[in-house]
């Protein structure tokens, strides 16, 4: 599991997520997300590298958009594939983290 | 022919997390040999993560019992897994689903595994035998 994090225009930074998403992938990355997510108050998280997620990666996403809306930022999904989408989902998280799937459409919502 | 399992498959796993990378694998081996679609590996996948993971957080098992044995068999349109473990008894079906928060700063990461394994087999059950978990899960194309 890879992270990778850029800045981009306007203060928006972009984490860009590849791999498996399972409990090994979000245990990779947990501590560089939530660091990311704690300092940070637009994000967009590309998931579009994303093979697959399991309820330790959504926990992993949910951690990271409570730290960030809890100082009054916006964190969004994008890109997702049909099967992580599916799972996103059916856990109810697209209620709560915005599923986007344009990246124009993600950095709009996530814009101070 | 349906592609097939002639025998049913079996993977021992120890109480530790680490060891879902190594079931990860092995699934991915058999399902090659059944030529299973990505949409079928991707909830084998999912719901065995879940459920192994369950056991291993979750689960108190007595000395002599730490062991988890997973079986997979079936066919191509067919899969079934067994996963087997002598912790306390646990029946993951009995737990409601998750309600569904409203707000971000209202959800609480977690609780889901269970719902997932419920949305993503085909069919589910639980049998208690003596002093082991029995979760059987079937697999057919959605």
């Amino acid at each position: 599991m890879e992270l990778a994090a850029e800045e981009i225009e306007g203060g928006i930074t972009r984490i860009v997520l590849d791999g498996r998403l399972d409990i090994a992938g979000a245990g990779a990355i947990d501590l560089r997300f939530n660091t990311l997510a704690g300092s940070r108050r637009a994000v967009v998280v590309d998931l579009s590298r994303v093979s697959f997620l399991a309820s330790m990666g959504i926990r992993l996403l949910l951690t990271g958009a409570k730290a960030v809306g809890s100082k009054g930022g916006k964190m969004v999904l994008l890109g997702p594939d049909p099967a992580v989408e599916k799972v996103l989902k059916t856990a109810g998280i697209d209620t709560l983290i915005p599923i986007h799937h344009d990246a124009r459409g993600a950095i709009a919502a996530v814009k101070p | 022919m349906e592609p097939a399992l002639a025998e049913m498959q079996h993977l021992v796993l120890r109480r530790d997390l680490a060891e879902i990378a190594r079931m990860a694998a092995w699934i991915d081996a058999q399902a090659r040999i059944l030529a299973l679609s990505d949409g079928m590996i991707f909830r084998l996948q999912l719901c065995l993560e879940e459920a192994i993971s369950n056991i291993v957080r979750h689960g108190i098992a007595p000395a002599g019992g730490e062991e988890i044995r997973l079986s997979l068999g079936g066919r191509q349109t067919r899969v079934t897994a067994w996963v087997e473990d002598g912790g306390e008894a646990f029946d993951p079906l009995q737990i409601p689903p998750p309600e569904p928060a409203t707000s971000i700063a209202d959800a609480k990461p977690g609780g889901l595994g269970i719902h997932l394994m419920r949305q993503f087999a085909t069919r589910i059950e639980y049998q208690r035998l003596g002093s082991r978990n029995r979760l059987i899960m079937d697999f057919a194309p959605s």
